[in-house]
């Protein structure tokens, strides 16, 4: 009897007792129909079980849209912020054992910094397709770090009569000048795989993905490409690009548009659309295909976020009249007289 | 993006996120850095989860701090997440997890340490969150109220979960990191009290008549 009863809790607690209660899988009703006609002695409980499981209906309508919303803006800045800054999160010391672990890893970090007095290790810092990073090299000079980049230099230059770093990708510098004690400023070289930039104090911009170049904004840069001796000196304004024969040729940025990302946007200052496309290949990794040469020579001029992809893409796409078919990683380009037939609403989604 | 209607479409990709994508679709773009798909995941679970973290910790900053910090480290180490089959109980578990750390976290200053270690959610039911058909039946309500706080904590939880949140017990039991079978025992004990209790039962009676 004992053991009967326990059946039958066990029962009246399944998932297909409840599914019967609340009418939601037909066969689970007939199931349950069936069983009380053939189990009559059974009436009353599982009448009490039906009344107890409608209790177990619950009101969870209450929430309103808006507060979700203004919690997801908040969850965005957040992320963004984040993202941007490259800043660790919070992490919690989970048990009271972290405490010890805290301890060693206190000790473990004097004793590392106690072997760096010693060594001067490099740093190297990267990003990835998502991300950007502003860090602060050791004199203080700023760097904007771009997407799929990464920068190597010496954690310490007290010791170095050159400030040197590294790049791979593309950054943007804030070089501050800063004089030795002789009198002398002392150098700031940016080494890339092909080109060595000198500088002393300044602001430029070194791309080093698909074409090098590099672009002045203020002060003044020496450049020489590795393993030759020429110098190009730049002016306020002016670039440097390598071309495909693999030599370096100078213009005036205006003439020769370059498109800049500082600040989470870029600049177009007319811009083809393959100036554009390869831009964008390079900083979001997608491979973007358009066959129709006279789109491709189409300019834009004008800024646009480029936190988000789908967005860029929308902006490209509203701006040059294009319909723009994006799959994962592949992007298609198409002209939009011939393809335009039925374009459902899209729900941008920006951050 | 806007998809042109003659083209085939995957699933997600050109839309950003359609409803009919499974658990694990979602979450596999989710994944890959989809924005639209960590936005449907959020607009979705926010309002359950919320009321998750508020009926475990009670505070409202607690609560919101908590989600805030979940969703975020959640975009953050995406990569190296593991699937998911239901994204919610997913959810659910890693909040659950995350609520109780930061109560430990405020209750160390104020409780023996004894006591962190035992350290369960004590839900609490209340009249609000009663559905009775006839709207605005406070009496009705508190009595169904009544009769879940009287419940053991765990029984609460079970009942909170499969009921409230409304996951199968598989997922229930991974949400209390307990096995499959204590959450049926649980449950089965938490329904068994549930029958016998009379006043429950006579309102339940009246509220069904009275359609």
């Amino acid at each position: 009897m004992f053991e009967k009863m326990k059946k039958i809790d066990r029962k009246l607690a399944s998932e297909s007792f409840i599914n019967f209660v609340y009418r939601s899988n037909s066969e689970d009703v007939e199931k349950w129909q069936k069983w009380i006609k053939e189990n009559p002695e059974y009436e009353e409980v599982v009448e009490r079980a039906t009344l107890v499981v409608n209790s177990l209906r619950f009101n969870t309508e209450n929430n309103n849209v808006d507060t979700t919303s203004r919690h997801w803006r908040k969850l965005q800045d957040r992320i963004r912020k984040e993202t941007y800054t490259n800043s660790s999160r919070p992490s919690s010391i989970r048990r009271p054992i972290y405490g010890l672990v805290a301890v060693l890893a206190g000790v473990l970090v004097s004793v590392v910094i106690w072997f760096q007095l010693w060594h001067n290790p490099t740093i190297t810092f990267e990003t990835d397709i998502a991300q950007k990073a502003m860090l602060k090299l050791p004199d203080g000079s700023e760097v904007t770090l771009n997407r799929n980049s990464s920068i190597r230099f010496h954690k310490s230059w007290d010791d170095d009569s050159v400030r040197q770093v590294w790049l791979e990708g593309e950054a943007h510098f804030k070089v501050n000048p800063e004089k030795m004690t002789d009198g002398k400023y002392r150098r700031f070289e940016v080494h890339t795989e092909e080109l060595l930039i000198d500088v002393i104090g300044t602001v430029f911009s070194v791309n080093t993905t698909d074409n090098s170049y590099v672009v002045l904004e203020s002060g003044r840069v020496d450049i020489r490409k590795k393993g030759e001796r020429e110098v190009y000196t730049l002016k306020p304004g002016q670039s440097v690009k390598i071309n495909t024969s693999g030599d370096l040729v100078m213009s005036e940025t205006n003439a020769q548009p370059h498109i800049s990302w500082i600040d989470g946007k870029i600049l177009l200052n007319d811009n083809s659309l393959s100036e554009i496309i390869q831009f964008v290949e390079g900083s979001y990794g997608l491979t973007i295909q358009c066959d129709d040469e006279t789109l491709l020579k189409r300019k834009l001029s004008g800024q646009i976020r480029l936190d988000n992809i789908d967005d860029l893409l929308h902006v490209l796409e509203k701006a040059l009249d294009l319909v723009i078919v994006r799959d994962q990683d592949t992007v298609k380009i198409l002209e939009i007289k011939k393809h335009r037939i039925h374009v459902q609403n899209q729900t941008t989604h920006v951050f | 993006m806007r998809p042109l209607e003659n083209m085939e479409q995957k699933p997600g990709v050109t839309s950003g996120t359609s409803p009919a994508l499974t658990d694990s679709e979602l979450w596999g773009l989710f994944k890959k850095g989809d924005e639209a798909a960590f936005k449907t995941i959020y607009f979705k679970n926010y309002p359950l989860l919320y009321q998750y973290a508020l009926n475990i910790s009670k505070d409202e900053h607690v609560s919101d701090d908590v989600i805030q910090d979940m969703f975020s480290s959640l975009w953050h180490t995406r990569r190296n997440l593991g699937v998911a089959v239901s994204i919610k109980a997913y959810l659910l578990s890693s909040l659950r997890r995350r609520v109780l750390l930061k109560l430990k976290q405020i209750r160390r200053k104020q409780v023996l340490a004894l006591e962190l270690f035992t350290f369960n959610p004590d839900i609490e039911f209340s009249p609000e969150m009663v559905m009775i058909r006839e709207e605005g039946d406070f009496f009705k309500r508190s009595i169904v109220k009544e009769a879940l706080n009287q419940l053991s904590k765990r029984q609460k939880e079970v009942i909170y979960l499969r009921f409230y949140q409304d996951i199968p017990y598989k997922e229930v039991a991974k949400v209390m990191g307990i096995n499959y079978q204590s959450v049926l025992n649980y449950c089965q004990a938490a329904l068994q009290v549930l029958r016998n209790n009379e006043a429950l039962l006579r309102a339940m009676s009246l509220d069904r008549y009275s359609e």
